[in-house]
């Protein structure tokens, strides 16, 4: 019976990861293997049969792209793939993420927001932090 | 139909978390159609059929035998309290604004407490709840953490259901990696906001797992100690507890035997259910959800016109008397003239240089403009003077007249004047004509 | 350097002076917050030359721009780490808040969280005094 749009539809207006905000009109949503954080039936991570995740990684270096498989629908603890990008620098993790979406045609949608999530993934763990410390200590 | 959709086999797990190698294959609940407005609507009601009646005292504040002062003494008509001699005399008393008064609309313990609900829409709701439980989407955006468990629904073995310890029930529920739910639940405990603390409902937390058994052999008293873990047994299940909230997706464990009880409890579309009497499952009214499969079918995308691509591009309009080209679109002529003007402009210019008096040759249009013009203005003179001249046709016809009729009036008095009777002076040749007879 | 949005638009109030309350400038009793006369001969209400204006819907601000900080950010109240992780990829849209019931200790965390992920903050400097005087 159930499929992605059913599902989004029973899930829309009440789950446990939606956030609304006062005075902003799109709810936030803080699920896994949401890209932009925004509640929608396209960046829901929930809900999709094919879903991509872009995470930080534990270790502080490059991040752990997230994905979903569909034909693993029943079995929560295998639908995930998760594929950890420890390349060096800012282009080769992105390209690489760039080719396992648009190469595999997995959810070609998504590539731009994957791409823009990496990446700020990427520059965060790059700022120097000395400088909110040193703002701070004056 | 859904009844011909495929029914996945479902493995039953041990306590061990890997396959007894028994597999069930799925009920047909959990290919019900997925109702959350029926499951809110039911549990809605269900949630108030557990009240207890309140109500303020009948008498509370009635007890006087107060009575209005009427008008007349400058206060308010409100019924007042009588005699004197204490210092209630003279207050008011009844209203809802008064001290001591009784409270707007007071409470009656005849309230409508409780909420029949049809028998079908209930069932309907358990079928819905049943299957949502199935679907880990909706069991995640509950907030259960199920991303570890090996499947959903979760079938165990019948072993479990012999669990008479705790320490069992927490070792079991670590392997099948179910603890993340209720670990989830021990952080969530906390004090209950506002003033339901000191009614006896002072802690909350979230809810965990419910395990469904089929017969129980301990297994209540083994999990009842471990918090947000509930137990029920399939034949009684319970709205309240396979949808808290009103909402779908409630993490459940189903024990083997249980799971199989299902399609005799609520039967499947080709057999009625066993248990209960001339009972079907709902049927779906759509029999496959899946829109973007829908819409991508052949059925579907035959019978679809072709999309129309045609871009249609916002003009702007242009004003033509600044805009040579919107002009020209107007008028193919004006280009001409336009090109003529700055030519004979550029003449002038080159003559005035060259220190001649501008006199430059006119153009064709100009020339044939002015024949126009001088033939106009000619036609306008002739006009004019044909008018005139008929004008001055007019007056010499009109003199001509005047003095032949001056010179008759002459004769007739010359005439009159032989009889020596004149009337008047101003006699008519008419009169003087009568005046002779 | 500080943050900008990815859109400013210009922010047009339509009225920036507050409304008072009909009377408020008579008694002291009567405080100069609005509140809707409701007299059956009351001239503001009849909306008489010369007398206050009522607020109505037409002064509301453009769709675009309601809520909008001078900045031309929208804030968003953030209580913790994960509620700010939520802005990451809208940080040239939405800024963050830090909610007032949040210790100094946690706020650091959040404010420096905020700076890694370059998500504005409206106010990063608070609840710095105490840790100054040390």
């Amino acid at each position: 019976m159930a499929s992605p749009q059913l599902n989004w539809l029973i899930v829309r207006n009440n789950n446990a990861f939606i956030k609304k905000v006062r005075n902003v009109k799109q709810p936030f949503s803080v699920e896994p293997n949401n890209l932009t954080n925004k509640s929608s039936f396209r960046y829901s991570g929930l809900v999709q049969r094919k879903t991509v995740g872009v995470n930080f990684a534990p270790d502080k270096k490059g991040f752990v792209v997230v994905l979903k498989k569909p034909k693993a629908q029943g079995r929560p603890s295998k639908t995930y793939n998760e594929i950890k990008m420890k390349q060096a620098g800012f282009r080769r993790p992105l390209k690489k993420l760039r080719n396992t979406l648009v190469k595999n045609k997995y959810r070609k949608d998504l590539t731009k927001a994957a791409l823009v999530r990496a990446s700020v993934i990427l520059k965060s763990q790059q700022q120097p932090k000395k400088k909110s410390k040193g703002k701070k200590g004056e | 139909m859904s009844v011909a959709l495929a029914r996945p086999l479902i493995t039953v797990h041990d306590d061990k978390n890997a396959a007894t190698g028994t597999n069930v294959p799925l009920p047909a609940v959990f290919k019900a159609p997925i109702r959350p407005d029926i499951v809110n609507f039911v549990h809605q009601n269900m949630s108030k059929n557990a009240r207890q009646p309140y109500a303020v005292n009948v008498d509370a504040g009635h007890q006087t035998s107060a009575e209005s002062w009427g008008t007349g003494r400058a206060v308010a008509r409100i019924p007042r309290v009588r005699g004197g001699g204490t210092h209630r005399s003279g207050q008011g008393a009844f209203g809802n604004m008064c001290r001591g008064g009784r409270m707007f609309a007071p409470t009656k313990t005849w309230r409508r407490w409780h909420r029949k609900i049809n028998v079908n829409q209930k069932r309907y709701a358990i079928c819905s709840a049943i299957a949502a439980s199935g679907v880990p989407a909706l069991v995640m955006s509950k907030g259960h953490m199920v991303g570890e468990t090996a499947e959903l629904p979760l079938v165990v073995t019948d072993k479990v259901q012999e669990y008479d310890k705790t320490k069992q029930a927490v070792i079991f529920l670590k392997r099948l990696k179910i603890w993340n739910d209720i670990a989830k639940v021990y952080k969530s405990q906390r004090n209950r906001a506002g003033v339901g603390k000191m009614r006896n409902r002072r802690r909350v937390q979230r809810k965990g797992p419910l395990i469904i058994y089929n017969k129980d052999q301990g297994l209540s008293k083994a999990f009842r100690n471990i918090p947000g873990v509930e137990t029920i047994d399939v034949h009684k299940l319970n709205l309240l507890k396979l949808a808290p909230g009103g909402h779908v997706g409630r993490f459940c464990i189903w024990t083997e035997s249980a799971f199989k009880e299902l399609d005799s409890i609520y039967g499947t579309w080709r057999k009625e259910s066993e248990q209960k009497s001339a009972y079907n499952l709902p049927m779906p009214s759509m029999s496959n959800t899946d829109l973007s499969r829908l819409l991508k079918s052949e059925e579907i995308q035959k019978v679809i016109r072709a999309p129309s691509k045609r871009n249609i591009k916002r003009q702007t309009k242009l004003n033509p008397l600044k805009n040579l080209r919107a002009m020209n679109k107007l008028n193919p002529y004006a280009i001409v003239t336009r090109r003529a003007a700055i030519l004979r402009e550029i003449a002038l210019k080159r003559a005035r240089q060259a220190g001649k008096k501008a006199t430059p040759k006119p153009t064709k249009v100009e020339e044939v403009r002015k024949a126009m013009k001088d033939k106009a203005k000619k036609t306008q003179v002739d006009k004019i003077k044909k008018a005139d001249a008929r004008l001055k046709a007019r007056i010499e016809k009109f003199n001509k007249r005047a003095a032949k009729k001056k010179e008759q009036r002459k004769k007739n008095a010359a005439e009159a004047g032989k009889p020596k009777r004149a009337k008047g002076p101003a006699t008519t040749p008419k009169k003087a004509a009568k005046a002779k007879k | 350097m500080a943050l900008r949005p990815a859109l400013k638009p210009r922010i047009v109030k339509k009225r920036t002076n507050k409304f008072i309350r009909h009377q408020s400038d008579r008694y002291v009793k009567v405080k100069d917050n609005w509140r809707k006369p409701k007299g059956i001969d009351n001239r503001v209400r009849r909306r008489f030359k010369g007398q206050y204006l009522m607020p109505n819907i037409g002064y509301g601000s453009a769709k675009a721009t309601r809520h909008m900080l001078p900045t031309g950010f929208i804030k968003v109240l953030v209580h913790n780490i994960k509620e700010l992780e939520m802005l990451m990829m809208q940080n040239r849209k939405y800024c963050a808040e830090v909610a007032h019931g949040v210790s100094s200790k946690k706020r650091k965390a959040i404010v420096e969280r905020a700076q890694e992920l370059s998500i504005r903050v409206t106010n990063a400097n608070a609840r710095l005094r105490s840790e100054d005087n040390e």
